[in-house]
């Protein structure tokens, strides 16, 4: 878990850090590229704050607030990725009356660079989120459904890769088992396939055919369960080449993300922001490059 | 042996550092975490922005819809165990709906607790969000007919978490978390005899615990539950009548 630190506070207590305690470094400091991770899940169709009706979440959210921020942001910050990990739909009478429509336009016009599929976007069973995607201007990614025999084959993507700043970034997507969750009828005959064996395929896919710098994996696993259930933790135990998980289902507020060592002694990191978009997540990665075989500023940030 | 294999190890180290060392590469420094709360005060909106104006006309729409009053209750309606007015509003509405729809007599009709998404309604106008807002779910109408040894399952199974809201004219006890004392419409329960009900289309398939109906068809009504409680109270109100749900004694925990 060297390289890597988590301070949560902002970046400027890192940077303070680095160049109070190690001057000489700091000036020597080599070329750096940095890249802004926002992310949501489980939004679930809350396109207007919560109701002011003395709920607990009262006043909280928006769509219009956080399509604000994500601008302040992008004002910036010159490489910026936005992400969704799954249920965009269900949970306001906005999906009961438009289907998702506004949903997904609205996801579109705040640039959302890709999403996965959550068990509740079937709710529309699959014709009805079929219906939904010409409104998408950012691909749907899966690896461990089979759509191929359903109406949406051909229509996601296993993985998608962004270039920002020179680094190549690749994002891949892993959903939950169906069976039991979702009524039979709306998934039809997607195929549930198992996601450690299918993410571990695309990742190294991904790290060694499309040389991505940095591998993130948009999860509707869950964050942790107490059974045999496959959650975001296991996921990462047996993963390799997947640098962050940025998970969902479970509406999890983390306090900060976890860090799992992968099947490599690798740290993954995993990040969850609660649901209903109550929250922005926020992860800065910076990358050294350089023509040398390990990283220089890195040693610099150890903290624990 | 070992003379042999050692260039071959050594060059692949060479063929390592080669490899690694002239590639250009973006190393992993750093990885910081925030999060940011969406609040009124964190997050300043012009009424005016891009965003606000696509979601306008949906609003508008939705928010004709959902303040349209369809009706007044009485007094509050409340949700609990065993036996709720909340409830009783909810399963009397369905039954009345379904034989409505049909025009089919059920013995009774049920609610799982869960389904029911409020707590309460308050006394005076409600409108259409009030019930949205009480079953989100598109869950459909359905009837069963089954067997009297399914249904004394089905009882046990209320039972055993402390009683669901069921239509008036059945009544029973929860004692040791079992069904006892059933009566159905004046006669007192036959596991002999057949019966016939009205339920969600999620209870048909197994949900809420009761996976025995999953053996059984059922016929769907082809309309939402939610919507048949939309209909039921539109119906009262053009009737001139309040909706009316009180607690009657239709099921009593004995355990309690």
């Amino acid at each position: 878990m060297h390289r890597r630190q988590f301070l949560r506070q902002t970046a400027t207590t890192a940077s303070l850090l680095s160049a109070g305690m190690f001057p000489m470094q700091a000036i020597a400091r080599p070329k750096t590229t940095s890249l802004t991770i926002l992310h949501t899940n489980d939004v679930h169709s809350r396109i207007d704050p919560f109701p002011m009706d003395g709920s607990r979440n009262e006043g909280l959210g928006g769509v219009a607030r956080r399509s604000k921020l994500i601008q302040q942001i992008r004002a910036q910050e010159p490489n910026v990725l936005l992400l969704d990990s799954g249920d965009i739909f269900q949970g306001t009478p906005y999906f009961n009356f438009f289907a998702g429509e506004l949903e997904i336009k609205l996801m579109s016009e705040m640039g959302y660079d890709a999403t996965t599929i959550g068990n509740h976007d079937f709710d529309a069973g699959i014709d009805g989120l079929l219906k939904q995607l010409p409104h998408a201007t950012f691909p749907f990614v899966t690896c461990n459904y089979d759509f191929d025999h359903t109406v949406l084959r051909e229509q996601t993507k296993p993985y998608q890769v962004f270039e920002k700043g020179g680094v190549k970034i690749g994002v891949l997507g892993v959903g939950i088992a169906l069976k039991g969750l979702v009524p039979e009828k709306l998934y039809a005959d997607t195929r549930y396939l198992d996601p450690v064996t299918q993410a571990n395929q695309v990742a190294d896919k991904l790290r060694y055919e499309e040389k991505c710098d940095y591998i993130i994996c948009l999860s509707h696993l869950g964050y942790k369960y107490q059974n045999e259930q496959i959650d975001d933790i296991k996921f990462a135990r047996s993963s390799r080449n997947i640098d962050l998980i940025l998970g969902g289902h479970t509406h999890t507020f983390m306090p900060q993300p976890d860090i799992i060592p992968n099947t490599e002694n690798k740290p993954v990191m995993i990040n969850q922001v609660g649901w209903a978009g109550i929250l922005l997540g926020r992860v800065d990665v910076s990358f050294e490059k350089n023509r040398k075989n390990r990283c220089v500023t890195c040693q610099n940030l150890i903290v624990r | 042996m070992k003379k042999a294999v050692r260039p071959l190890k050594s060059l692949y180290f060479i063929w390592v550092l080669l490899l690694s060392g002239c590639a250009s590469v973006y190393h992993l420094a750093d990885e910081q975490v925030q999060t940011y709360r969406i609040t009124e005060k964190t997050v300043d909106v012009a009424d005016h922005s891009p965003i606000e104006e696509m979601i306008a006309p949906y609003r508008r729409q939705l928010t004709e819809e959902m303040d349209q009053v369809i009706g007044f209750v009485a007094s509050d309606l409340e949700k609990g165990n065993p036996e709720s007015s909340l409830g009783n509003f909810v399963t009397d509405a369905v039954l009345a709906e379904a034989q409505k729809i049909t025009d089919l007599n059920y013995d009774f009709s049920i609610c799982n607790i869960g389904g029911i998404r409020i707590s309460s309604i308050a006394a005076g106008p409600i409108n259409k969000g009030k019930i949205y807002e009480l079953m989100p779910f598109d869950n459909y109408l359905v009837t069963m007919k089954v067997p009297g040894e399914v249904i004394g399952k089905l009882f046990d199974s209320m039972a055993q978490v402390g009683g669901w809201p069921i239509s008036h004219g059945v009544t029973f006890q929860i004692k040791d978390q079992r069904a006892q004392n059933i009566m159905i419409n004046g006669q007192p329960f036959d596991p002999q005899q057949t019966y016939s009900f009205v339920l969600s289309d999620y209870l048909a398939e197994g949900g809420g615990d009761l996976t025995f109906l999953k053996d059984y068809p059922y016929q769907n009504l082809g309309v939402y539950y939610r919507d048949a409680l939309i209909e039921y109270v539109t119906l009262k109100n053009k009737n001139s009548e309040k909706i009316e749900a009180e607690i009657e004694g239709r099921v009593i925990n004995l355990d309690l």
